[in-house]
């Protein structure tokens, strides 16, 4: 058999895919191996999914990868996952530092890059005090950047004004955790996906953001008939795969959420033994504080949201609210998914509570498959974020820096002096590039992330990033990308396999991604770049013990086993978690409190019978289920009275449409990756508008015609996509794209409790351009 | 190019039929209702083309990317 390359690549991904799903397949005789030297395992860059995968080098470089069958993903990945060895070597790959100079762009060393920021930064410190810098980090950074950074701003530099991108994404959805169950992040994992009977997804598109969490699903639903229930204003392709559908004006779900309530109270659909034995319930009291209310409280509360009026508020037929109530409450187990479409709201956290109300009320929760679970945009959100504490709020491991203990707590273990950690939370993202645009901030770092593309209302902080009187400095892969060209210093950072570190995913799953090749170029892993600016930093301010006794590292090892024994004494107990484990197993999940507790860690959380090992810890007369991050509440979890509100910019006369925007399959948020990929982009080339056929015959507008969005905040003109996915009245743009920056129409308005901004809902009017 | 490494779920001897004459899909195996193949592409256009393709194929039940192989001598 003649074996050219193209045949010899077609059997290399043959025998591959074979060996990913024990498939056996035989060598034609003439092809001996495929075609790469190693084999790697690691973690996809892109998604909160965190699909396992193993890495393809020859000579030095990544040429292919192919799904982790021991891992949750069981081998599957998705399209952009198949397509990852192309983000390494794109052309404006950043490959050495720049700082701009009477508006060109120069390069300089590493050397000249630190002294210059770290003179900057001393200066601003020196003259302002330590609140007039601040960091900008992200949901893509490893784990120990992550730690280290919170660990130089908020231990040792003594400022909050420290957050990250998650504050974007998924902020909402962690307030939501802590606010109904007492610490953040979700009780269930992947794992629950094969024990459930009834998925009920709200403001996710899973099947193009999630493809192979939405891929076991549909598995089952070929297997086990499950039923599949998802609420969105579009008609995605997760929709086209529900068994119902329901359909409302956007910002109105709460009314349904309140409703399917009211309907599983008045059919008496309730777990009255559940409620009993692990639930309060609150309302916010007249001054605006938590208030405990009884069950028949919470009964009258529930009486005026019929699905009558909810369909009268949202557009959503009741029969579909009362069918969805039915079928979440009487179904063996119920598991809840959702994303930016609850999180992305200024009224996130609020949405969030209403969802984990409907698993409290009717006992949906702890066991195999029965769980609210809150889906991740970025892979290292949780862990790298939520969990490090890397939000101006937050402080390591469910620590807040607004609590005298938690402080008191963290600057023993850092060894600070006393009274170190600021006990007023930071600026927030928003806050924070406010105060920067301001001048307030005068010295910025971001890492990793494009706020110059993401943050809503943009042009207002992007005019502020290009001042002259301030410093922003950008560790990036890319250059330019819509933050990086505002920059006065400019970073190159290794990417993915060019560097190592940890990644937490979205079901408490930490996975350990090796260094795999060499970075490009002179750049270099944020982690020796943070730990340098530190010593560096702190030497100028005159303190060099404190970099040396702080900053002692050698080794991302070093760190991470710093973070295993900050974890040790708080529910997110992971000190069984060492690096040797996490790179031989496919990933663990906390907690892990000990070095043998067995692997993959634990499923399910707060529940004794289904493998928590921390409940008799913290709750010994519990017999099963205990919500121990809450003994304010005596280990319950908390039922929330949420009246029904909408959004902050509802549709109105001069602005009749709603602009919502999100995602495509082929590209991941601001497009810095996936837009380097010819096939992807090729695929996806441009951005545009999608218009109900309804509206689009009103305003006498077709496929192709071009299209102004005007918001209150600017106007962007796209070509029309006229098609039956977005309902009567909405219209979607992708956020992907750098030269259509839609958030320039986008409200800054932010949820008061999380601080997340409400990117799903904008008013807009449309014309023809 | 790329060639994408896929399981393929199907129902009924027709389905295979139908997609082992399709130009961009090669099987190599088959074990119960599940065949392994791979896909060869130029871009992503192609992809969604090839997703409506099997879509249209009575029996197809689904599809799983499992790995992928990227030509390097290609600079497309
Ligand atoms: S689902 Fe997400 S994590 Fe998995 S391969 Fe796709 S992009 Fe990567």
């Amino acid at each position: 058999m003649k074996c050219d390359r193209r045949e010899f690549l077609k059997w290399s991904a043959a025998l591959t895919a074979a060996s990913v799903v024990g498939f056996e397949l035989s060598l034609p005789e003439n092809l001996q191996a495929v075609d790469v030297d190693k084999w790697i395992k690691s973690v996809c860059r892109y998604c909160g999914a965190g699909c396992g995968l193993y890495i393809g080098v020859k000579g030095g470089k990544v040429v292919a990868v192919k799904g982790d069958d021991k891992n949750w993903n069981r081998g599957y990945i998705c399209v952009k996952g198949s397509y990852l060895p192309k983000i390494l070597d794109a052309p404006d790959r950043l490959k050495y530092p720049m700082v701009r100079e009477g508006g060109k762009w120069k390069r300089i060393t590493w050397e000249e890059a630190m002294n210059l920021m770290v003179s900057k930064f001393a200066e601003a410190i020196k003259k302002y005090g330590p609140h007039s810098v601040g960091f900008y980090g992200s949901g893509q950074s490893y784990s120990e950047e992550s730690y280290l950074a919170n660990k130089l701003f908020k231990g040792a530099l003594g400022t909050n004004n420290i957050d990250g991108n998650p504050r974007l994404c998924m902020a909402s959805a962690a307030v939501g955790y802590v606010t109904s169950f007492g610490k953040d992040e979700p009780m269930g994992s992947y794992d629950d996906i094969y024990y459930a009977d009834c998925f009920f997804i709200i403001g996710s598109n899973m099947s193009e953001a999630h493809p192979v969490i939405f891929r076991l699903i549909m598995e089952q639903k070929r297997k086990r008939k499950v039923k599949i229930i998802v609420a969105d204003p579009r008609k995605t392709l997760t929709v086209r795969n529900a068994d119902l559908h329901l359909d409302f004006i956007p910002g109105m779900d709460l009314y349904i959420l309140n409703a399917m309530a009211h309907v599983i109270v008045k059919e008496k659909l309730y777990n009255k033994d559940f409620i009993d034995k692990h639930v309060v319930f609150k309302k916010l009291g007249p001054d605006n504080k938590p208030q405990k209310v009884n069950f028949e409280e919470y009964v009258k509360f529930l009486e005026e949201y019929t699905p009558e009026l909810a369909e009268q508020k949202s557009g959503c037929p009741k029969e579909k609210i009362i069918q969805a109530a039915r079928w979440f409450a009487t179904s063996k187990a119920t598991m809840s998914f959702w994303c930016m479409g609850l999180n992305q709201r200024t009224k996130g956290v609020w949405v969030n509570n209403l969802v984990n109300n409907l698993h409290l009320l009717t006992g949906q929760i702890c066991r195999p498959g029965a769980t609210p679970f809150s889906l991740t945009g970025q892979p290292n959100a949780c862990g790298g974020i939520r969990d490090v504490g890397l939000l101006s709020h937050l402080l390591p491991y469910g620590r807040l820096v607004a609590n005298d203990q938690h402080r008191a707590e963290m600057e023993e273990f850092w060894g600070l002096p006393k009274g170190r950690i600021h006990p007023k939370p930071g600026l927030t993202a928003v806050e924070l590039f406010r105060k920067f645009a301001e001048g307030e901030i005068k010295c910025l770092w971001v890492v990793c992330t494009n706020p110059g593309q993401s943050l809503p209302n943009l042009e207002k902080y992007r005019k502020g990033m290009a001042r002259e009187d301030t410093f922003l400095v950008v560790s990036e892969a890319y250059h330019p990308s819509r933050t990086s060209e505002l920059a006065d210093l400019v970073l190159p950072a290794a990417l993915w396999c060019e560097k190592e570190g940890t990644y937490g995913q979205s079901e408490r799953r930490y996975q350990y991604l090796p260094q795999v090749i060499k970075p490009l170029g002179e750049a270099k892993s944020d982690f020796e770049v943070i730990l340098t600016f530190a010593r560096k930093l702190l030497t100028a301010l005159g303190r060099a013990d404190e970099a040396k006794r702080l900053f002692p590292y050698k080794t991302t090892e070093d760190v991470w086993n710093e973070m295993r024994a900050c974890s040790r004494n708080t529910v997110y107990n992971f000190w069984g978690m060492t690096r040797a484990r996490l790179i031989k197993e496919h990933g663990m999940l906390w907690p892990v409190p000990t070095e043998d507790y067995p692997a993959p860690g634990t499923l399910r959380r707060y529940t004794a019978k289904y493998g928590d090992p921390l409940v008799k810890k913290y709750d010994p007369k519990a017999e099963d289920i205990s919500f121990y991050g809450n003994p304010a509440d005596g280990n319950r979890a908390v039922i929330w009275l949420r009246p029904a509100v909408g959004p902050a910019e509802p549709a109105d006369k001069d602005y009749p449409f709603i602009l919502t925007t999100g995602r495509l399959i082929e590209h991941w948020h601001t497009g810095t990756m996936t837009m380097k990929v010819p096939e992807l982009m090729r695929a996806a080339p441009r951005a545009f508008v999608e218009i109900n056929p309804k509206d689009a015959q009103k305003l006498g507008i077709k496929t192709g015609d071009m299209v102004r969005i005007t918001s209150r905040r600017g106007s962007i003109v796209l070509p029309a996509k006229v098609v039956d996915i977005p309902r009567p009245g909405v219209v979607f743009v992708p956020f992907h794209y750098p030269d259509k920056l839609i958030n320039i129409l986008v409200t800054d308005a932010f949820d008061p409790m999380s601080k997340q901004p409400e990117f799903k809902i904008s008013a807009v009017r449309i014309e023809k351009a | 190019m790329f060639y994408i490494g896929v399981l393929i779920d199907i129902e009924g001897e027709e389905a295979e039929k139908a997609l082992s004459s399709l130009s961009f899909l090669k099987i190599y195996g088959k074990k119960e209702n599940q065949l392994l193949g791979v896909i060869e592409l130029k871009d992503l256009q192609e992809w969604k083309a090839v997703e409506e393709a099997l879509t249209e194929i009575k029996g197809f039940l689904g599809l799983s990317i499992l790995s992928s192989f990227q030509d390097n001598s290609d600079t497309s």
